[in-house]
C-alpha cells in the first residue's frame, strides 16, 4: 500500500514544518567547496599540531573537545529539526547511550577505542532503526513523544544495571593514549581525532543532504501525503533519517567518553537533550557551521553563568540561560547564528519586511 | 485475590494524576495543535503556590481555591506570552517552544523555592476506607473523588455551555470559527488556562501523596502523555480513561512483573506509547483523518 493513502492526523500535518528550497543557497560547486573545507582542516590541523603547549592549555583542549563532539551531535540533530521537520527530546540519551557503548567496550572488553566508537555507532543506528519504526505511519510529532520517553527512561535503567553500567558511580576508563612517537598529550591528540572525524561526518551528511536525499526530505517535510504522490519513499525515509541522525548522537557521545573517561547516568538526562535541541536552534538548524556554533554555546554557558551567580543555584540559572536562548532565537532569529550574516544584509539591504521561521511555515 | 483488588484500586487512584494531566494535554492539543511538554511543570507550579498559601496560614480549600484561579491566569498568560508570537506555525516550533518552557519554568521553581522537597498535609485526614476488602487512606480516596468531580465539571462545561461550544469550534476549525465571529486567539487562552487549572486541581490535591519538588510531575508527565496516546490526543474522554488504565498498568507492573519497582516503572508508559503508536497510532478513541495535499 502507497503511504500516499495512509490516513494522516489532520491538525498534526496541516502546517508544513519548514520553508522548503526557497529559502536555500544557490547550491556551490561541491568540489570548490570540499576541497576549500579540507584546506581550513588541514590547516587547523597543522596549528594545532605545531602549536606551542603552553598557548592552548590542556584543560581548554578538553572544553574545545566537548564543543567538537556536541557539534557532532548537533549536526546529527540538525537533520530531524532542519530538514526532516520532526524532533527528538531524546538526543542526550543516544549521546549517552553511545557514551557507555564505548566505555562497557574499552573498560570491560578491552576493545581499542577506534572500534569502540565503531560500536557506539553502530548501537546508535540500530536503536534510532527500532524507535524510528513508530513515527512510520503518522511522521514528525510521534517521534517528539517517543524520544523524550527515551530520555526520561535511560537514566533510571543506566542506573539500575549496575554489573553493565557501574550504576550511579557511572564508568571510568583509562586516557587514551596518543601514538608512540607523537608529541602530543592526550586532550590533544583527542582534539585532532575529533575534529577530523566531525570534518568527515559533516561532509558526508552534507552531502547526503544536498542529493536526492535532501530534496526528498524537503518535499516530504513541507507535505508528507505530496511526497508520497510523488514517489518518495516517506515511511522508509523517516525511519533511515532517524537512525543516522541517532548514530551520529551515539558516535559523539563515544567520542565524548573517551575525553571525559566518565559517564554516569546523571551526564546524559532530559536536559542534556533540551540543551541539544537548545545548541541547535542556536546556531541555526540547516547549517553545519550553526552546529559548530550551537555547541560552542552548550559549552560556554555554564562558564559564563558560573561566576555570577550563587554556586548553589549555577545549575538553575544554567537551564534559565538555555530556556532564555532557545525561546528568544525562535522568536526573533529563526534561523539561528548561521544566518545572521543574511538577516543582516536583509535589513541592511533591500528592506523587505523579515519573514521568519513561523510565517515562512505558515505560508 | 484481594492483594489484586487493592493494587488495582490504588492503581486507580493515582491514576487520577494521570487522567487528570492527560486532559489538561489533550485540551491543549485539540487547540494549539501540539502536546504541552510544560503541563506538568505548571501543575508542580499550583502545588508551590498551595504549599506557600498553607504555610501562611490559609485553610487548604482556600488555598486550593486562590491556586485555581491563579493557575488559569497563569496557563492563559502563558499561551499569550510565550505560544502566541509563533501561533500557527509549524508544530515542530511550537513543542520546542513548549520544551523550552519545561525546562525554564523548571528552573524558576528551583530558584524560587529550591530544590529541597516540601509536605503538605493532606486535608482529609490520615483515616482509612475498607472497600470491599481493599483498604484505602482517605487521601487516596478523597483526591480521586476531587479530581473526578472535576473531569466531570470539564466534560459537562465542553459539552453543554456555549463557551465550551465555541472552544470546540475553534479549535475544530479555526477559519470557519472566525467566520461565525468567534475570537480564536481568545479561546486558545480559555483552552490553556482551563488546562492549567485542571492540571492545578491534580498538583494540589495529590501534592500530600507525591511530596512537593520542583520534579514531582515528571514521571507523571510521561505518563500522562503515555494516557493521551493511548486513548487519542482527540478525545478527552479518552484521555481520562487512558490515565485510569495507565494508572493501573504501572501499578499492576511494579507489584507483579520482577525489576519493574520505583523509578522503572517509567518502562511501562515507555512501552505504551510504543506499541500504541505502531499498532494504532490513533489512540483508542482517536479519530484518523486523511489530508489533501
Amino acid at each position: 500500500m502507497s503511504a500516499a493513502t495512509g490516513s494522516v492526523r489532520s491538525d498534526a500535518t496541516s502546517a508544513p514544518a519548514t520553508s522548503t528550497t526557497a529559502a536555500l543557497p544557490p547550491a556551490p560547486r561541491v568540489a570548490t567547496r570540499t576541497a576549500a573545507w579540507a584546506a581550513v582542516l588541514a590547516v587547523v590541523l597543522l596549528v594545532a599540531a605545531t602549536a606551542p603547549v603552553s598557548l592552548i592549555s590542556d584543560y581548554q583542549f578538553f572544553q574545545l573537545n566537548r564543543v567538537l563532539t556536541i557539534a557532532i551531535a548537533i549536526g546529527g540533530l540538525n537533520l530531524l529539526l532542519g530538514w526532516a521537520g520532526s524532533i527528538s527530546a531524546g538526543h542526550g540519551a543516544l549521546f549517552g547511550l553511545g557514551a557507555y557503548a564505548t566505555a562497557i567496550l574499552v573498560g570491560d572488553h578491552g576493545v581499542p577505542w577506534p572500534l569502540a566508537v565503531l560500536g557506539s555507532l553502530a548501537v546508535g543506528l540500530a536503536v534510532g532503526a527500532v524507535l524510528g519504526l513508530p513515527a512510520l505511519r503518522l511522521g514528525g510529532l510521534n517521534l517528539g513523544l517517543v524520544t523524550l520517553a527515551i530520555a526520561l527512561v535511560l537514566p533510571p535503567v543506566l542506573n539500575r544495571l549496575v554489573p553493565l553500567t557501574g550504576g550511579a558511580f557511572g564508568k571510568t576508563t583509562p586516557e587514551v593514549v596518543p601514538p608512540a612517537g607523537l608529541p602530543f598529550s592526550s586532550p590533544q591528540w583527542l582534539f585532532l581525532v575529533d575534529l577530523t572525524i566531525l570534518a568527515l561526518v559533516f561532509w558526508l551528511l552534507s552531502n547526503m543532504l544536498r542529493g536526492r536525499m535532501g530534496r526528498a526530505l524537503d518535499a516530504a517535510a513541507s507535505s508528507r501525503a505530496m511526497a508520497a504522490a510523488h514517489a518518495v519513499p516517506t515511511n522508509r525515509l523517516t525511519v533511515a533519517v532517524f537512525a543516522v541522525s541517532a548514530g551520529v548522537a551515539a558516535l559523539a557521545g563515544g567520542l565524548a567518553h573517551l575525553g571525559a573517561r566518565t559517564s554516569t547516568p546523571d551526564s546524559y538526562t532530559f536536559l542534556f537533550s533540551i540543551a541539544l535541541i537548545t545548541g541547535a536552534v542556536v546556531g541555526g538548524t540547516r547549517s553545519f557551521v550553526g552546529a559548530l556554533l550551537g555547541a560552542a554555546f552548550v559549552v560556554l554557558v555554564p562558564e559564563l553563568v558560573a561566576g555570577r551567580v550563587d554556586p548553589a543555584k549555577a545549575g538553575q540559572w544554567q537551564q534559565v540561560a538555555y530556556a532564555a536562548a532557545l525561546l528568544l532565537v525562535i522568536y526573533f532569529f529563526p534561523t539561528g547564528l548561521a544566518g545572521l550574516p543574511r538577516t543582516i544584509r536583509r535589513l541592511l539591504g533591500r528592506r523587505r519586511p523579515g519573514r521568519s521561521l513561523a510565517q515562512e511555515a505558515q505560508s | 485475590m484481594t492483594e489484586l483488588w487493592q493494587q488495582v484500586l490504588s492503581g486507580l487512584g493515582t491514576g487520577f494524576i494521570y487522567a487528570s494531566l492527560a486532559l489538561a494535554i489533550s485540551v491543549v492539543y485539540q487547540g494549539t495543535g501540539v502536546f504541552n511538554f510544560a503541563q506538568g511543570v505548571m501543575a508542580t507550579i499550583s502545588a508551590y503556590l498551595a504549599w506557600t498559601l498553607v504555610t501562611h496560614g490559609f485553610p487548604f480549600w482556600g488555598a486550593l481555591a486562590v491556586v485555581l484561579v491563579a493557575s488559569f491566569v497563569l496557563g492563559a498568560a502563558t499561551e499569550r506570552v510565550f505560544i502566541r508570537p509563533v501561533e500557527g506555525a509549524s508544530p515542530l516550533v511550537l513543542i520546542t517552544v513548549t520544551a523550552g518552557l519545561l525546562v525554564g519554568f523548571q528552573a524558576l521553581v528551583a530558584i524560587i523555592w529550591s530544590e529541597d522537597p516540601q509536605r503538605l498535609e493532606s486535608p482529609f485526614g490520615d483515616g482509612r476506607v475498607s472497600v470491599f476488602g481493599a483498604v484505602l487512606t482517605a487521601q487516596q480516596l478523597g483526591s480521586a473523588a476531587v479530581v473526578l468531580v472535576t473531569l466531570l465539571i470539564t466534560g459537562a462545561f465542553f459539552r453543554y455551555t456555549q463557551l465550551g461550544l465555541r472552544m470546540r469550534a475553534a479549535a475544530q476549525n479555526p477559519a470557519s470559527a472566525r467566520l461565525l465571529a468567534i475570537d480564536v486567539g481568545r479561546m486558545l487562552a480559555l483552552g490553556w488556562g482551563l488546562a492549567a487549572t485542571v492540571g492545578a486541581v491534580a498538583g494540589v490535591v495529590f501534592a500530600p501523596t507525591l511530596g512537593i519538588s520542583p520534579g514531582m510531575m515528571d514521571s507523571s508527565l510521561l505518563l500522562a502523555l503515555a494516557a493521551a496516546t493511548l486513548g487519542g490526543f482527540e478525545s478527552r474522554a479518552g484521555a481520562v480513561l487512558g490515565g485510569l488504565l495507565l494508572g493501573v498498568a504501572t501499578n499492576l507492573a511494579s507489584r507483579y512483573a520482577p525489576g519493574i519497582r520505583g523509578d522503572l516503572q517509567l518502562v511501562v508508559p515507555f512501552a505504551v506509547i510504543f506499541v500504541v503508536l505502531l499498532v494504532r497510532p490513533q489512540g483508542l478513541f482517536g479519530r484518523l483523518s486523511s489530508v489533501r495535499a
